[in-house]
């Protein structure tokens, strides 16, 4: 008895060395393979940033079954994510001009915050950021995440398209990878709201890009001094020094002055800032953080600075522009200062010519009465089906790609590119051929501004 | 002939301001600058009232208040006096200040062989007087949040400087007429400070339904905008003053068709030919403010029948915020009114699987309420 004791307490002994230590209620998982699953839709809304996010809404209010993939944690693109809470422009020479999804989002977040709208009647004259609207991008973050889900939106956070290739019984499998997931999403509409077209690149459209593209932005808020306590031309010549000796890189900051009025609201410029890839996008978030740190630690070796402090940072660097897509038609540098009302114009326009380069930037305003407008062609890779973009990547070239860039005119477009795959998901065809008038209705149902002709 | 003291009783026609921006600066005529009055300026008579200026110069001092014929005001002026030194050198400054009827900044106009000056007393430039102007005209000026001791950094300001030769804040120099900051600072508050509430309070005594009506008509926003904060301050309200705001309701305005759904008073809401009558704007509202159309009919004390059953057969093609709004427009109701629940029941079977599933939760929603 006494051997056969010390012989199971020698095997308990000998399972401890090789098994692991459970505490109470654990148990061993066995290592687990990626998670694989496919799954159908109507409708494959890929970037949730400030027109996917309106696109998946109008899809979904449309009653299409509808996925949005985003690959950051929240949705919001450059109004939360890039911290640029302040879209416009959403009014145009006393009229609004750009309403539907993105306005009744922005309206919402403006009356939970207590916000007051600007008094979009007074004229914005050569300030046109007086009519943009402050959003609490927290918040904002909040508003559109519960429309998508009362919209019956799927979410998927965390997944990125790896390939997409036609399906044979029509539409397209888009895979995607994400934190230990691989999914085959199969849908009948695909649209691209990545802002750099990758969706279209990865489904074998071509996309354009500029010799040189604009800078992006690391959005922050510094704190820790009082600007009337400043000696500003000495710092002024502090700073020109250190960028002459090279401690600090030239066009990262064009203005000390600003830097430090602004305390850090939109006034870096990162070179070459792509967010397309992981690899580019990895590398303007490191050159703008470490802009960051870099002109935080000179800073503070200034008088009146020495308790500089960073008091809040986004979590990534925000671009201004990658890529554009090769689309039917290109909206141009006269179509858009010249208010072109186009036969397919799907939404409205209207903003500042605002191309940002290495001296900054300086806003060309449109004639008193002129709106650009945009046109579905516009949104649509040429030679493709079942396929649209809408955002930034439109195609259009790079100056009149500077004022569509921004976030109402995205908006805009969201909920037209939207509005087209519903009808062409229902009609059984493709973006291009929606007839304009089932189009018009559609989005003048769901609350939408379609350029004057039509209305 | 202004800026003398007058008492009441006094009666007298001038015309005020004449043409939209009347501006001279002549050798011996004084230098005006207004902005287009609410009402005609034909002055009948001046009425002087006491009161608080909440200012530490001139404690009390008298508010003009320039009447029609008819009793009414058309505007009012403050004679101010004040002391403006450059270095320790210092003189008095007279200023005429005149406040639109409804409190927004009407113009300033000094006596004759008066004028403006900047450091040194370098007189203002005609540039400089339209700046001053401008930066008067816009009530919601950043000057505004500053304090007095932020205007010039790090210098001890004592008393009613300007022109210091200090340099003058970052922050407020964009604001200002350069070289005169304490000038700017100082009549911009005149203006919107406790004389402007002062003048409120006065044309508020005065108002009825069409003194009201006039000023809706305005074609300053400002002046509408006052007007429609005060329709519930009548007790009695003609017609033609709620069509002139159910007018608004539907205007071209965003701020101000919002602000006019906003403004209608509830009173209004109780008689039925009213809220038919609001109803009937919904196609003309800008599809943005429909939302807040209908929940002011769905907090209608008594609403009419005709317009719940009607906003009922209008929810088919309602989708998004509209639809929320048109459905809860109706909530209260739904459970005393069977012909209401039947067309709201209809749209389970909507062709929309969207429009269908928030009819269901908000169906179940109703029914776990009165279950309760």
């Amino acid at each position: 008895m006494k051997r056969r004791a010390a012989i199971a307490t020698m095997g308990a002994f000998s399972l401890g060395l090789t098994a692991p230590r459970l505490l109470n209620g654990e148990v061993i998982q066995r290592p687990q393979p990626i998670k694989k699953e496919t799954l159908h839709t109507d409708i494959l809304v890929i970037g949730g940033g400030t027109a996917g996010v309106v696109a998946a809404i109008q899809a979904g209010r449309a009653g299409k079954k509808t996925i949005l993939v985003e690959n950051g944690s929240m949705l919001g693109g450059t109004t939360t994510t890039g911290g640029v809470a302040f879209p416009g422009l959403f009014f145009a020479w006393g009229k609004q001009v750009i309403g539907g999804i993105g306005w009744e989002l922005v309206q919402e977040a403006v009356a939970l915050n207590d916000d007051q709208l600007p008094d979009f009647s007074v004229p914005h004259g050569r300030q046109h950021w007086k009519h943009q609207v402050h959003l609490n991008g927290p918040l904002y973050a909040l508003v559109i995440e519960d429309k998508c889900v009362e919209a019956g939106v799927d979410i998927r956070f965390y997944e990125t398209p790896a390939e997409i290739v036609e399906h044979p019984k029509g539409g397209w499998k888009v895979t995607t990878v994400g934190k230990g997931t691989q999914t085959e999403i199969v849908c009948n509409q695909l649209i691209d709201c990545t802002g750099n077209a990758l969706a279209v690149s990865l489904a074998g459209f071509n996309r354009l890009r500029g010799a040189e593209i604009q800078p992006g932005t690391l959005m922050f808020r510094i704190g820790g001094y009082s600007l009337d306590q400043l000696d500003m031309p000495q710092i002024t010549r502090a700073f020109k020094e250190a960028v002459d000796r090279g401690i600090l890189v030239k066009g990262e900051f064009l203005n000390v002055g600003s830097l430090l009025h602004k305390a850090g609201d939109n006034v870096q410029h990162i070179a070459a800032a792509d967010a397309t890839t992981s690899t580019s996008h990895t590398i303007a978030n490191l050159k703008g953080r470490a802009s960051l740190l870099r002109t935080v630690k000179f800073l503070r070796t200034l008088p009146g600075l020495e308790r500089l402090k960073v008091l809040d940072m986004q979590h990534e660097t925000a671009s201004r522009e990658t890529y554009r897509i090769d689309s039917t038609y290109q909206i141009t540098h006269e179509d858009y200062v010249t208010g072109r009302i186009f036969d397919d114009a799907v939404s409205y326009s209207y903003y500042p010519i605002d191309l940002h380069d290495e001296n900054g930037v300086v806003p060309k305003h449109l004639k008193e009465g002129f709106v650009a407008t945009i046109p579905l062609r516009a949104l649509i890779p040429q030679g493709s089906r079942n396929l649209i973009v809408a955002g930034r990547c439109l195609g259009s070239d790079r100056l009149a790609n500077s004022a569509l860039r921004v976030q109402a005119s995205c908006m805009g477009m969201g909920q037209a590119a939207a509005a087209a795959a519903v009808i062409a998901h229902s009609q059984g065809k493709t973006p291009a051929d929606v007839p304009m008038a089932d189009l018009r209705q559609l989005l003048t149902g769901h609350g939408a501004i379609v350029p004057a002709q039509y209305t | 002939m202004m800026n003398r003291v007058l008492t009441m009783g006094i009666v007298l026609v001038v015309s005020l301001c004449g043409n939209t921006v009347a501006w001279s600066q002549q050798q011996v005529a004084p230098i005006r600058y207004f902005t287009e009055p609410t009402l005609p300026q034909d002055v009948y008579l001046i009425h002087p009232i006491p009161i608080d200026t909440g200012e530490t110069a001139a404690p009390k001092d008298t508010l003009f208040q320039l009447m029609s014929l008819e009793g009414k005001p058309v505007s009012y002026y403050r004679s101010v006096v004040t002391e403006v030194c450059f270095d320790n050198s210092c003189r008095l400054l007279r200023v005429n200040l005149y406040w639109n009827v409804t409190g927004r900044y009407l113009g300033f106009e000094l006596p004759p062989h008066e004028f403006l000056s900047k450091a040194e007393h370098e007189p203002f430039t005609l540039d400089e007087y339209l700046r001053l102007h401008d930066i008067l005209t816009d009530s919601l000026s950043p000057i505004g949040s500053f304090t007095y001791e932020e205007l010039v950094p790090m210098r001890p300001v004592i008393g009613v400087l300007d022109g210091i030769t200090g340099a003058t804040s970052q922050n407020v120099l964009q604001y200002v007429v350069k070289g005169a900051v304490f000038t700017t600072y100082t009549i911009w508050n005149l203006i919107y400070g406790d004389t402007q509430r002062e003048v409120v309070k006065a044309t508020e005594q005065a108002l009825d339904a069409n003194y009201l009506l006039a000023i809706l008509n305005s074609a300053s926003v400002w002046d509408r905008h006052w007007a429609l904060n005060r329709l519930s301050l009548l007790s009695d309200t003609p017609g033609v003053l709620k069509d002139r705001v159910l007018d608004l309701v539907c205007s071209e305005s965003y701020n101000l068709a919002a602000h006019a759904i906003e403004a209608v008073p509830q009173a209004w809401c109780a008689e039925s030919a009213f809220q038919q009558a609001l109803w009937a704007e919904f196609d003309c509202v800008q599809y943005a403010l429909k939302p807040a159309l209908l929940r002011k009919i769905g907090a209608c004390d008594h609403p009419d029948d005709t317009v719940l059953l009607d906003i009922a057969r209008h929810l088919p093609p309602m989708n998004g915020p509209v639809l929320t709004a048109g459905l809860e427009s109706l909530r209260k109701y739904l459970p005393e009114n069977q012909a209401l629940l039947l067309r709201v029941a209809a749209l389970l079977d909507h062709e929309n699987r969207f429009v269908a599933n928030q009819v269901k939760k908000f169906l179940d929603e109703v029914t776990a309420d009165n279950l309760e």
